[in-house]
């Protein structure tokens, strides 16, 4: 939903509303009933409400006239000047009043959870309820009216607004973006659309042809093609689809074709609008969030690849340093020794040839190891709760398959922390599933884990326990160098890389016996400022 | 306190690595200075003289104490042996540290040899710089504690720019016995002139 601001721009639009208003109000006058004439169907409804949302409530005096004038304009002279006047005013201000809730109540865009298609349907329930109760309700007060008839009326006139309003006003409030995504898909997409599309004429085409009386039984059939839809296309699309089948009703209604009573027909539209949004919306928040969990899964991965990658040329530009050194002095001494014995010039160069060589080593080296160090960390704030359910949802199968139980316990306010999300991510998933390892190990069958978060006065801790069997003390100094590992799977780096991210933030990291739950316990403390910049170099 | 004729100086290499060892051992001493090898931080700290000059050249990444824990561990104890330490290239936060904890300098592996001597000859300048001003300092608390308590007292009323007349009457005593007391202060303190006698610091440590 884009809310427009420019005054200029509102103009056009209310111009364009009211033109759009009387139009659809026109094409829509079908089977008119009782003396002002309630119609079926009412798309105009969604109309104001979208443009109530968008523009504002302050212009739901442009509703007033918009319904002023299609009276007129379709039903010539009005019955009565005070009615019409009251119930266009009366309209006006309800939408108004709940376009305001909605613009309350939905964030932006309009619809993203099902709880949103939820709410909507809700408001849009209650406020067409809402209108139809004051715009029949003036014309009892003007005209005489049966009993009977009022009810009829009013729930003529509910039906016709709500289904208007759950049909259109999501699909008029989407916002660009997503309508620009629409329209690539449907161009990815159009012969599975034109299919759908076919199928749904193609079932209205033989509902028509049945009798009558059989035609109400055969119109549950158009739930197939919506489902699908929905299913495929989300909401917006199934939206499109009871849009097209509402528009074949009127056209239906409108040439005298033989049809159900209509508050039968209102029925059908208003569960295949319901549907249709709401599925639709079921579709699109799993597809989002199985969109996001993808993406967070190449991320991280791609992340603990570099993390590997970094690790082994660190230890592998240590390691190979320490001789390089070793044999670089010793060339020195060569040199040093052979100057007396000066026999051979070439002996002194040839040693400084192989002393330059050793040193080029050392360097190709040290660049390997800064290719995967220099500059890679992010700043940005993290939610340290946040990230944890996040690491504790990606090992959720791993927790029910090993039966842990894990517990995430947080001081409260815990602040942010400026550090780079995925990195301090690894470091937790590698803490946790090392726990997960570790519980699986032990005899115990209460399997747990605790993730303890505290803000102290100037550090931030976070601490792992688990019920496993701990480590000895003689391993506990080998615990974080590379290539140390009590698994028979596994290449031993998990902690290794953490204690380098920790420190590269600035942190460090200390492994020692958990006293309450008996296993091992690994407490990584990241003070509250991450250090300068050049110490990542 | 006594001094001991100080021995020559010495290059004490801490490395765990025996290969980096034995080459900077054999390096140092084809440079002329002596050196003493050490496989790690603790059989240093077993041995340590307080006699020992020179400096100390420790690598800064063992197994059980590093070489930033030694240089520590030697702060501790009062050991004002210079430190040098031997770091990987590029290690900017530890090297920081290392400095602000007092080492005098630090040396990226691999090391080309002449700013290893560069390095370690200041290192050692600095270390006989310090011994030679604790030599001095031993001397002046020796020599000021031969003095009574008398002359010591004339001794500081000279500091604070006294005339003689001034001190005889701040002491009780006549004009005359400060000369003599001053006399011998200044035998004593193997003094010729006023300005010798003034540079011994006033009350440097009890007598």
């Amino acid at each position: 939903m884009t809310l427009i601001s420019s005054p200029k721009r509102k103009l056009l639009l209310a111009a364009g509303y009211l033109v759009a208003y009387v139009l659809l109000a026109w094409l829509c006058y079908a089977r008119p009933l009782l003396a002002p004439g309630i119609t079926p169907w009412h798309p105009q409804a969604g109309l104001t409400l979208a443009f109530l949302v968008v523009a504002g409530p302050a212009w739901c005096a442009v509703t007033a006239i918009a319904a002023v004038v299609s009276e007129l304009v379709i039903r010539g002279e009005p019955g009565s000047v005070l009615a019409l006047s009251a119930s266009s005013v009366w309209i006006a201000v309800v939408y108004g009043t709940f376009a305001t809730l909605l613009r309350h109540l939905l964030p932006h865009p309009l619809i993203r959870t099902t709880a949103d298609a939820a709410k909507f349907a809700g408001v849009g329930g209650v406020a067409s309820l809402v209108a139809a109760a004051g715009y029949v309700g003036t014309f009892v007060a003007t005209s005489d009216v049966a009993i009977a008839d009022v009810w009829r009326g009013g729930a003529r006139y509910w039906f016709a607004d709500l289904n208007g309003i759950l049909m259109l006003t999501p699909l008029l409030l989407l916002d660009g973006e997503r309508r620009r995504a629409g329209w690539r898909a449907l161009r990815a997409r159009h012969l599975e659309a034109l299919a759908q599309f076919a199928l749904v004429l193609g079932l209205l085409w033989i509902i028509f042809r049945l009798p009558v009386d059989e035609q109400l039984r055969f119109f549950y059939l158009l739930f197939v093609p919506v489902i699908w839809i929905a299913l495929r296309w989300n909401w917006s699309g199934a939206l499109t689809a009871v849009l097209v089948i509402q528009s074949v009703l009127i056209f239906a209604a409108e040439t005298d074709l033989h049809t159900p009573r209509f508050i039968d027909l209102q029925f059908l539209m208003l569960t295949l609008g319901v549907t249709a949004l709401l599925l639709g919306a079921v579709v699109a928040e799993r597809r989002r969030s199985e969109v996001t969990l993808r993406e967070r899964d190449a991320t991280l991965s791609s992340a603990m690849r570099f993390a590997v990658a970094g690790e082994l040329a660190s230890t592998l530009a240590h390691e190979l340093n320490q001789p390089i050194t070793a044999l670089v002095s010793y060339l020195n001494a060569a040199q040093i020794l052979a100057a007396p014995r000066a026999a051979d010039e070439r002996l002194h160069t040839t040693l400084q040839k192989a002393t330059n060589e050793a040193i080029r080593a050392s360097e190709v080296m040290h660049r390997l190891r800064n290719l995967y160090i220099g500059g890679r960390s992010r700043r940005e704030l993290v939610d340290l709760h946040a990230l944890c359910e996040a690491v504790a949802a990606g090992l959720a199968d791993r927790l029910r398959a090993t039966d842990t139980k894990l517990e995430l316990i947080a001081d409260s306010p815990l602040p942010k922390i400026e550090a780079d999300a995925t990195q301090l991510e690894i470091v937790l998933h590698n803490l946790v599933a090392n726990a997960i390892d570790a519980t699986e190990q032990s005899q115990r069958l209460d399997r747990r884990i605790e993730i303890r978060l505290g803000a102290g006065t100037q550090v931030f801790t976070i601490t792992i326990e688990d019920t496993g069997p701990g480590f000895s003390a003689e391993v506990a100094p080998q615990l974080f160098e590379p290539f140390f590992t009590s698994k028979s799977s596994g290449m031993g780096l998990g902690l290794a890389i953490s204690r380098s991210l920790v420190r590269a933030r600035g942190g460090e990291i200390v492994a020692e016996a958990s006293t309450s739950l008996g296993g091992a316990r690994f407490q990584v403390t990241l003070p509250f400022a991450p250090p300068l910049d050049e110490d990542a170099s | 306190m006594t001094v001991e004729p100080s021995p020559a100086p010495t290059v004490f290499v801490v490395d765990d690595d025996a290969a980096i060892r034995d080459a900077l051992g054999l390096l140092i001493s084809l440079k002329g200075m002596r050196a003493a090898l050490f496989a790690s931080a603790a059989d240093f700290l077993a041995v340590y003289q307080p006699s020992w000059r020179g400096c100390l050249l420790s690598d800064l990444k063992m197994p059980q104490m590093n070489g930033l824990e030694l240089q520590r561990e030697l702060q501790q104890r009062g050991v004002t042996l210079p430190v040098v330490l031997l770091t990987a290239h590029g290690d900017v936060a530890t090297t920081r540290a290392a400095l602000k904890n007092g080492a005098v300098d630090f040396l990226e592996k691999p090391v080309s040899d002449e700013i290893l001597v560069d390095v370690l000859t200041n290192a050692i300048r600095i270390d006989a710089a310090r011994h030679s001003e604790d030599v001095e300092r031993a001397e002046a608390v020796s020599l000021l504690s031969r003095l009574t308590p008398r002359e010591r007292d004339v001794l500081d009323l000279l500091h604070e720019g006294l005339q003689h007349r001034d001190i005889a009457a701040r002491l009780k005593i006549s004009p005359r016995t400060v000369e003599v007391y001053k006399a011998r202060m200044m035998e004593k303190l193997q003094c010729r002139t006023l300005a010798d006698v003034l540079r011994f610091g006033k009350r440097p440590g009890s007598s």
